[in-house]
């Protein structure tokens, strides 16, 4: 190959990467090369960027769970809110001092007891976009969208038994038959 | 996250989705490089501009949970996409940039990222991402890891 050739090629792996040709032995050793590089990268990690990721993971998650939804019978927005809180905070009541709520309500809400009130998601929205201003972009409606998401799932997964109950009021049987 | 049109200058918003059973009669060797259908037992994904067909760019990963690390196996943006005439810009740094936010999606703060590149252009890949050496390996992570998802996850 002359030298026009083998820049052509190597400018072409500029959008090629292949990762796969490594013997077992090879594998072990750049496992432990990049273990051993990232363990002296997180003793430095700042504690401010340690949230930043955390942040990220929770919103990328809500992201997942609007566009695919899991109605498996367990509500997620007071998963997400507990990760989201406990992200930011060492203490939740000092979240609840924050969004100026008791701190009972918020543990009732994340452990799924009480329901949020809208004034609730109204200041978690305000609190979630001011936290996010500077990560992410962050929409708005996430937290509501989540919340309804959960509501349609328990609907949902509940149909077979409402549906027994429900029937025998409802008269339209003759329609279009 | 969006591409450029060289040409134009225009920006167009892109989703990187998973590759399904008839995209393989299109993602040939000729236009990918690789033969993909080897990469059939990992996950696989396309980019495409939103509301276009047209796969601009393949990538496949292996989740290797014990290290809370993604390792990307294969990528290659499609013949058309690649070198000095190309159409878009930016479909490597999406690619990359998404495989990061899988990567935060599932290990928050662990979060990784790695690949393998030709030794010669281990520079270029350190310079264009930030990506970090560790033996054969380019890796990112914390701080730098989320600059790149920032760089390239806009709208």
């Amino acid at each position: 190959m002359n030298d026009k050739t083998v820049n052509k090629e190597l400018d072409d792996f500029k959008y090629l990467i292949d990762s796969r040709n490594l013997s077992s032995k090879e594998k072990l050793s750049e496992r432990e090369a990049i273990m051993h590089a990232r363990e002296l990268r997180f003793k430095d990690r700042k504690e401010k960027d340690i949230t930043i990721a955390k942040l990220l993971q929770i919103k990328y998650q809500m992201d997942e769970y609007l566009e695919n939804p899991l109605c498996n019978n367990q509500p997620y927005f007071p998963k997400f809110l507990e990760s989201y809180v406990d992200s930011l905070y060492d203490k939740r009541k000092n979240f609840a001092i924050d969004i100026d709520i008791e701190p009972t309500t918020l543990s009732h809400i994340i452990n799924g007891h009480r329901q949020p009130k809208d004034s609730f998601i109204y200041r978690l929205i305000v609190h979630s976009e001011a936290v996010f201003e500077n990560i992410s972009n962050f929409d708005k409606d996430l937290w509501p969208k989540i919340f309804y998401q959960d509501k349609v799932c328990e609907f949902l997964s509940s149909s077979e038994e409402w549906k027994k109950t429900e029937s025998k009021h409802v008269r339209n049987k003759e329609f279009l038959k | 996250m969006m591409v450029t049109n060289i040409a134009s200058g225009e920006s167009h918003r892109i989703e990187i989705i998973p590759v399904v059973g008839e995209d393989f009669g299109s993602i040939t060797k000729e236009r990918f490089w690789f033969n993909w259908n080897e990469e059939k037992n990992n996950e696989i994904y396309k980019i495409q501009i939103k509301g276009k067909k047209e796969i601009l760019g393949l990538m496949s990963f292996e989740i290797i949970k014990s290290e809370s690390r993604i390792s990307i196996r294969l990528l290659a943006v499609s013949k058309e996409n690649r070198g000095k005439n190309k159409k878009y810009d930016n479909i490597v740094g999406c690619l990359i940039a998404f495989s990061g936010k899988e990567s935060i999606k599932l290990f928050g703060e662990w979060a990784c990222i790695s690949l393998i590149p030709k030794t010669k252009l281990k520079e270029h890949y350190q310079t264009k991402y930030s990506m970090l050496k560790a033996g054969k390996s380019l890796f990112l992570d914390g701080e730098e890891l989320v600059e790149l998802i920032r760089k390239y996850d806009y709208e």
